[in-house]
Parts: structure tokens; sequence; C-alpha cells
């Protein structure tokens, strides 16, 4: 700023000039010191004019001429019809020059002389991989030119398009054994149709998957996914996931960019949440659209919405999506359970655990394909089962029942309608996880009231897919003495029930079959997760005993010890053959089975053993 | 582009972001991969030419 630029023309010219000159550098007082300081002809004269008090037309003249007088400082550009004056703080106005001739960028990719080389496996690599992969080296275009593999192209980056694939030096798909000859035979035969020209290269058309498995894009799209399907699905899946920037997210199988996904407020949380506690059960998602949101299906934004709400509720852990494919069903904290109180998630678990553990036989009398197709399930109650509402989630009822939308659920809320009594419950599914088995619970109330113990009962979907209906067949009114649990003394019984279903005989838990049944004892839910201890209780219990006081022994068939396990537990035929026959004390003899309990010191003071008693036979 | 330069999920997928949405709607994450593939192939080049 110190150094002013000499002006030239008269004394009043000079003046003038230097006048305007530190009036636009005052204006630019913040810019750049080589930066365009912009002023018009029609401004400058307004302000000098004004200043002056002179004659508005004639200052124009003046300024005009001052600083056409003074064009190596001041540029001039006529733009419609102003005049625009340009100057910048260090005098006259001279566009920056940018000096690109050293950047880092052309020097790493244009060396200019190349160093020569010989041998080309020198430029792939050095080492030699401990083990031969087929992971391709990148050899940068140069080199490749260099050594002849493609041809040299004028232009930068236009390589692949000339280069044909050879039949000869094409990479085969050695991760995947189980490519068909007819494909290797179909790319032989288009390379034939259009034959490579001359010195052609590679054109590598194989992507590695993170898991390893290479694919061929050359190939259709649904050849690849009526191969790769379900990997590139999950592989896909993942990598969206991992995606830091999370451009694409996804709730169930719906995708849709994160940007455009609407977000909701803690005031939107809130009234969604009251509202779910309010009904006291979950809603689906369109509801809670409708009556919260007010958004019509017929809106055009309406299936965005309804993933926005989807996604963003997944994301808060005040919410639990406990909805299944087709019907998104939403919960929140605070809300009442679902089934029984009696026995804890965690005791439950376990108790189903055999299931995972691969005792699973529900499939043996129905297959999970026809159960699938016909969307229909028969079962017969057993005791536990009837006593505390739930259904194990056998195959059988995997098959039935649908399948967790979300990768991390845990449940599924499923409602269970009754036609012949038109009602309908609440229950909820608990997916296996690890080695915890699943189950089905929420029937207690349904069952105590409709059926007993035996009954066989029919599951059936419906046209939502989280809707059911269970039926049984009914029948004249019966009146039996059937085995019930007394909760206040914790003790089993024998009571008159009347019932209306169809029961299997042998199922039935009545005091003719199974009178000895009023001594098994309501073992603790830490007892009865241990099968071999519940058997073994079962075993002494409504086994025939054979033995001597000293030496106890019973003898029972596998029937009335399946009858007699599932009172403590669910167990099916094929977990109990395998308790039998791991068991060291239980031994088969013909279709029975007999169990000799561990020797144990008997106090003579003591009264007698209540198992050697048989005050039930009739 | 050389295939050997695609990382699956990751190349392109700025491309399919704009596919997904122009379509307005989110889309089943099969019919995405579909298209996925699709701009994979365009870009490696093996799109084929009729």
């Amino acid at each position: 700023m110190s150094d002013k630029p000499n002006f030239s023309g008269s004394a009043d010219q000079k003046a003038l000039a230097e006048q305007i000159f530190q009036l636009m550098s005052a204006q630019g007082a913040f810019f750049a010191s080589d930066a365009p300081i912009k002023q018009t002809l029609a401004n400058l004269a307004d302000f000098i004019a004004a200043q002056r008090k002179a004659d508005r037309a004639k200052v124009v003249q003046e300024i005009d001429a001052a600083l056409s007088k003074n064009d190596a400082v001041f540029g001039r550009e006529e733009r419609e019809d102003d005049v625009i004056y340009v100057i910048s703080r260090l005098g006259a106005y001279r566009p920056r020059q940018e000096d690109t001739a050293h950047m880092f960028k052309r020097r790493l990719y244009e060396p200019e002389n190349p160093l020569p080389v010989d041998d080309i496996s020198v430029v792939v690599t050095t080492t030699r991989p401990a083990l031969t992969t087929v992971e391709p080296v990148f050899i940068s275009d140069y080199w490749q030119q260099q050594a002849g593999l493609t041809p040299i192209v004028p232009g930068d980056g236009q390589l692949s398009e000339v280069a044909e694939p050879q039949a000869a030096v094409e990479p085969e798909e050695v991760l995947e054994p189980t490519v068909e000859p007819e494909e290797v035979v179909e790319a032989a035969a288009a390379v034939v149709e259009k034959p490579a020209p001359a010195g052609t290269g590679i054109q590598n058309t194989l992507i590695a998957l993170p898991n390893g498995v290479q694919i061929d894009l050359r190939r259709p799209v649904a050849d690849l996914m009526a191969q790769y399907g379900p990997t590139l699905v999950a592989q896909f899946r993942a990598a969206l996931e991992n995606d830091p920037l999370r451009r694409i997210v996804t709730f169930g199988n719906d995708a849709f960019p994160e940007a455009a996904v609407e977000n909701f407020g803690k005031n939107d949380l809130r009234r969604i949440r009251d509202y779910l506690l309010e009904t006291s059960e979950p809603l689906l998602d369109s509801q809670i659209i409708a009556d919260i949101f007010y958004h019509n299906p017929r809106q055009n934004d309406y299936e965005t919405f309804r993933f926005a709400l989807d996604y963003r509720l997944s994301r808060e852990k005040d919410f639990e999506f406990v909805g299944v494919d087709g019907a998104r069903l939403w919960s929140t904290k605070g809300m009442p359970a679902i089934g029984t109180k009696r026995v804890k998630a965690s005791e439950m678990g376990q108790l189903t655990g055999y299931l995972e553990e691969g005792f699973d036989d529900s499939t043996a009398e129905q297959s999970a394909e026809s159960i699938r197709s016909s969307g229909m399930l028969s079962h017969v109650l057993t005791f536990f089962e009837w006593e505390y509402g739930v259904l194990p989630y056998t195959k059988a009822l995997a098959a039935l029942l649908p399948t967790p939308l979300l990768q991390d659920q845990r449940t599924a809320v499923l409602r269970f309608e009754s036609p012949q009594h038109y009602s309908s419950t609440l229950t909820e599914l608990r997916y296996p996880t690890g080695n915890r088995g699943g189950w089905l619970q929420g029937l207690e109330e349904f069952f105590h009231d409709h059926l007993v113990p035996g009954a066989l009962i029919t599951l059936a979907r419906t046209s939502e897919p989280h809707i059911f209906t269970l039926t049984y067949e009914e029948q004249p009114e019966t009146t039996d003495r059937l085995l019930v649990l007394d909760e206040k003394k914790n003790k089993f019984a024998f009571a008159n029930v009347s019932y209306f279903a169809a029961v299997d005989e042998d199922m039935l838990v009545n005091q003719q079959q199974y009178g000895r049944l009023r001594n098994l004892k309501s073992l603790p839910m830490s007892d009865r997760r241990k099968g071999d201890v519940a058997l073994e209780h079962v075993f002494e219990t409504v086994g025939e005993p054979v033995g001597t006081r000293s030496e106890p022994r019973y003898e029972a068939t596998p029937d009335q010890l399946f009858v007699g396990l599932n009172v403590l537990r669910p167990a099916s035929r094929e977990y109990l053959a395998h308790l039998l026959d791991e068991g060291d004390e239980f031994e088969q003899d013909g279709e029975r089975w007999s169990y000799a309990p561990p020797p144990v010191e008997i106090d003579e003071d003591e009264d007698q053993d209540d198992n050697l008693y048989d005050d039930d036979e009739e | 582009m050389d295939a050997k330069n695609v990382i699956f999920g990751e190349t392109g997928l700025e491309k399919l972001v704009q596919v997904l949405r122009a379509s307005g709607q989110p889309q089943d994450i099969t019919k995405l991969v579909e298209r996925y593939l699709e701009i994979l192939r365009e870009m490696v080049g093996t799109e084929e030419k009729r």
C-alpha cells in the first residue's frame, strides 16, 4: 500500500486518478493484494459529483479522461451501458498464473524417462508368495504396453475397449469347481466368432468377492444371480453395512440411500412410544404412520416414509422390531409381557436347547415341505406345553411360522385366532439363539380354557403373515381325572376335568394310565433343564418297581417315559432315546427300559420310600 | 476399467446410489444386486455390443 503507482496526465487528472485509486483500494482493503477490485464509472461519478457538488455529466468526462491517461493502472471493461475499472491493491490488476509444472501427480504418473526393464516379472513382484494364488497383481498400462501384452493406443485410458479376451490366456475361475463345461465351450465359441486382433492382451473381467469367490462379469447377470445369488446378496449386504459413509441403508430386504431417508425427531419418537404404550400391544408400521403421521398410502412418498420409519426405529434402542416380512410390527420398552412369567426366558431357552442339539424329530410324521406347502401343522399337546402355554420351536413349527426379517431379530409377535371361539391370542415367538432353542409362548389361557394335554391341535396360516389360526377337533363332553399342577402346593394331582376336544389317548395324562405321576415332584426349572436328572426322577415315579429296598430297580416303556418327561419339560422321542442310551443306569430289555438308581445309604429310621408303593395302581 | 481394480460393494456404489435415488422408492436388495452387477459390467466394459 505504501508504494503507490505513478499517475500521468495533467495535475488535475493525476489528482483525480490518485483519488479514485485510493477509493478503490479502500474498497478492497481486505482483498488479496493481487485480487481484482472493480468499480463502475457511474458509481465513481455519483460519488465524486456529490463530493464536489459538480455537474455529474462533466465529472463523468473528467474521470474517463483521467483514467484513460492512466490505463497502465486502471483496466477498462465496457459492459452493456456502463464502464468498469479494475485495479488491484498493488496497482494494475494482472490475473494470477498457476504454476503446475512441478506437480507430484505428474511426477508420479508420467515419468519422462522410465527405467528400461528386460524381464516383466521383475516389475510384477520381487517375492514369490508362499501359496500360489490367482490374485491379480497390478501392472500399470505403461509396462503392459512395454511388454507387448497390450497394444499402444493413442490417448490414455482407452485400453480395455481395444483388447479382446483370448481363450489361451483366459484365467479360470479356480475357486469355483462347479463351473459347467458348457460355459467354457460357449466362451470359446464366442472367442472364435470374434477373433482377437494380433498383439492383443488380457481383458480381465474376473472380480473377487470379499469371501474369495471369483465371478466373471462377462457372464449375464441372470446367470451370475442363479449361481451365486445368495452369496452376492450376503456379500453386498455386508459391504453396505461396512461402508463407513453408509451411503445405502437397508431394512429387511429393502434398501434406500441414507441421504434420502427422512429423519424423525425426539418428539416424533416420543409420540410413537406413547401410542404403543397406550395400545399395549405391538403395532404395524402402517398403523403408526396412519394414526400419528396421517400419511396416506396413496401419497407418492408413502413407501419411502414407511422405510424411513422402520429404519429409524430400528436404530433406536427404545424400540424393538417384532414383526415379520409383510407385517412390520413395533414394540417398545415398558409394554406388557406376552406369555407366561412362570418360566423365565433363559430357562425356556435351555429347556428347548435339545432342538438345537439335533434331537428334533418333529418332521418325522409330517415333512417340513408338506407343512410349508399346505400351511398347516398338526400337533399333540404335551402336559408341559398345555400347562405353560408354550410350543417348542421345532423344525415343523419353523416350517409353518415366518422366519426373522432382521438378522439380529430375537422375537416376533404373532396372533393366533380361534374360529371356534371367535377369540384371538397374542403370542410371542422366540427365535433360537446359539445353543438355546426357540419357542412360542402366550397360549396358556387358550389351552387351559379349551384343551387338555393330549389334545390334537391344528395351526394354520392365514392371508396375513403374522396371523394364524388355532383349531381342534370338537367332540362330545368327556370327563376324566386328569393331571393338574397345584401351583400353591407346587404338587401334581389328579382332578376331574371336562373337555370337548379330540385327544390322542396315549398322550392323555389321566389317572387311569399315569396314576403314578401324582408322586412326581414339580422340580425347579434349574433341575428340569438337566434332561438326565429329570428323566431319572420320572423313571423313579412312573416306572414299575421291580427291585428291592436295598437295590431298587424300575421298569417302564419309552411311551410312559415320554409322557412323564414331558410333564416336567419339553422333550422329543429322539431326545429321550438319547438320554436313555447315554445314561449308565439305564438298560434296555426288549421294548422296556430299566433303571437302577445308584445305591444310597438308607436311614433305618426314615420312612419307607414312597416310590416302592404303588397306591394308584388300579 | 480393469476388473482387478473392482472392489465389490464399493466400486460403482455412487452410481448405484444415484439409480436408487432416481427410482424414488426403496428397492428389494436382490434387484439392487442385479442392478449393481450391471453397473460393474458396464464399468469393466463387458456389456455386449449389439
